[in-house]
């Protein structure tokens, strides 16, 4: 990929691109795998510039935290792991290298090895996102099932409960993304004085 | 002079008295702007969507007018399929771009929207507030903060556009405020700008292959009270809609779908007759950001989904009972 493309792709995530130029390019990003894993990385590095060790945590916090935790115990094996995952970054345009510098800066993450779990049967193993934000994730294990048990549940769900608030976009694009991935959850515990339920009318 | 006096300084106290209320009242008052704008507003763009380990660039279209609403949404990506809504219900081209799930819409006196924050129901379940201002895709925003006052409900940052609060970015933040996904447009066109040539899905519906969602259709509901409800709802929820019907001569069984709002989050409860084996295990499962309880009681099949912590899905879920019980 050329340079120029990628000062364009930079270009356009910072809303620099006319309307006609970004329809083209969203639409060549959609099919051109390249253009896309630039896109995806460009946005990564770009949110671990702007958010500073945030993470896009997922539901099961209880291990989040407790992989942080051990995270904190090693530091500078995660700094050069980090240095590892940023290396294939390295080399695009303009403004990617001032985020480079930006991340290298704020003591990123590491990007762990993945051992799937145990025990489980499973169709896929994909692994976990790499967050560059510090916090190691669980090897996400999902199993590629059909949508058609849980589908048709939060097709309605969203449809009544999201459609009416204007929440037809928020409510319906998780459904989308995650379609064929169905997780095994884990609720993580409530204190039962500080937030009483109640009782149905 | 003394009356000019007394008059600039009434004056000068109903103008503080007007701007405070405009500040005390805006951060919450933006969430129906918010939705008045999504719903009656046409506007057309590409989006980002990060979740996890998944980025989604997808492209809305969303056109309100004499026709009523019609809404495309389409992943650009490939992998997520499109989806199609308008007044006869939602279509959902699934992502291996040979089915289609399609789920009729409902009449409205049975499934009325939900309430909005008029009634100030997210306010005793939410600290809502102003964060600031920035740009995004090239529009002036105000960021409102959403905080959930208890574990049992998620946390949003939402990034209005200035004038007419439609939505520009949106996060979603688990309970220790830390995001789960985001979603942010990239490029957005408003009004006369839209091309309702969009809406057009790739293919025509009928050349996919239909998938049976198994639900009843909307047309047979009839109105009564819930025969089956969950006994522990988290505070700040209400029941919102209600939906019964029987399996009378069809094939399906019983059929009861409730929807618990805090007037941001909803959990929808289904209670079915099985289909097959009755007996399901208690099993909570998480689909993208969705949380769902699934168990049978009673000869039933109780399923609870909702954008809310697992902890939510899985009090309600647990407690659901027939309201004879009580």
């Amino acid at each position: 990929m050329s340079k120029e493309t990628r000062e364009i792709i930079s270009s356009l995530m910072d809303g620099e691109v006319s309307r006609e130029a970004s329809r083209f390019l969203v639409r060549r990003i959609g099919s051109d795998e390249e253009l896309h894993a630039t896109w995806a990385r460009y946005h990564v590095v770009r949110d671990c510039l702007r958010n500073r060790g945030e993470v896009y945590a997922r539901s099961d916090l209880s291990v989040r935290v407790r992989n942080a935790i051990a995270d904190e115990a090693r530091p500078r094996g995660r700094f050069r792991q980090a240095r590892r995952w940023l290396k294939p970054v390295g080399g695009v345009g303009i403004a990617a290298s001032v985020a480079l510098l930006a991340v290298l800066a704020v003591n990123p993450g590491a990007a762990p090895p993945v051992n799937p779990s145990e025990g489980l049967v499973e169709q896929n193993v994909t692994q976990p996102f790499s967050s560059p934000q510090g916090i190691q994730g669980k090897p996400v294990v999902s199993r590629t099932v059909s949508t058609n048990r849980m589908g048709p549940y939060l097709l309605r769900h969203y449809q009544v409960a999201g459609a009416g608030q204007g929440r037809a976009i928020v409510g319906f694009v998780p459904v989308m993304v995650s379609n064929q991935r169905l997780e095994p959850a884990e609720p993580e515990a409530v204190d039962p004085d500080e937030n009483k339920p109640v009782d149905s009318q | 002079m003394r009356r000019f006096a007394a008059l600039t300084v009434c004056a000068g106290f109903g103008m503080l008295l007007a701007a405070s209320a405009r500040a005390g009242e805006l951060a919450v008052d933006w969430l129906d702007r918010m939705s008045v704008a999504m719903n009656q507003m046409s506007y057309q763009g590409t989006f980002v969507y990060h979740q996890e380990d998944r980025m989604e660039t997808m492209r809305i279209t969303h056109v309100s007018d004499e026709n009523g609403v019609r809404e495309r949404l389409v992943s650009l990506s490939g992998g997520g399929g499109e989806m199609l809504r308008d007044a006869n219900g939602v279509s959902w081209v699934l992502g291996d771009g040979s089915s289609v799930m399609t789920d009729g819409s409902f009449q409205r006196p049975l499934f009325p929207l939900l309430p909005s924050n008029q009634e100030g129901l997210a306010a005793h379940s939410y600290e809502v507030g102003f964060a600031g201002k920035s740009v995004v895709a090239g529009h002036l925003a105000r960021k409102i903060k959403v905080e959930p006052r208890d574990r049992y409900r998620f946390g949003y940052a939402l990034w209005l556009e200035a004038h007419s609060g439609l939505l520009l970015k949106w996060e979603l933040l688990d309970p220790d405020r830390k995001p789960l996904a985001r979603l942010m447009f990239t490029e957005i066109r408003l009004g006369s700008e839209v091309d309702p040539g969009e809406l057009k899905p790739a293919r025509e519906l009928n050349r996919y292959q239909a998938v049976e969602t198994g639900l009843p259709a909307g047309g047979s509901a009839i109105s009564v009270e819930p025969r089956w409800a969950p006994v522990n709802i988290p505070p700040g929820f209400k029941l919102t809609a209600h939906r019964f019907q029987d399996g009378g001569e069809g094939d399906g069984g019983e059929y009861e779908h409730l929807v618990y709002s805090d007037g941001l989050a909803a959990v929808s409860v289904y209670i079915e007759d099985p289909d097959g084996d009755a007996d399901r295990p208690e099993r909570i499962e998480r689909h993208g950001t969705t949380h769902a309880f699934t168990k049978s009681t009673g000869g039933r099949i109780v399923t609870v989904v909702g954008d809310v912590p697992a902890a939510t899905v899985l009090m309600i879920g647990k407690s659901v009972e027939p309201a004879t019980v009580r």
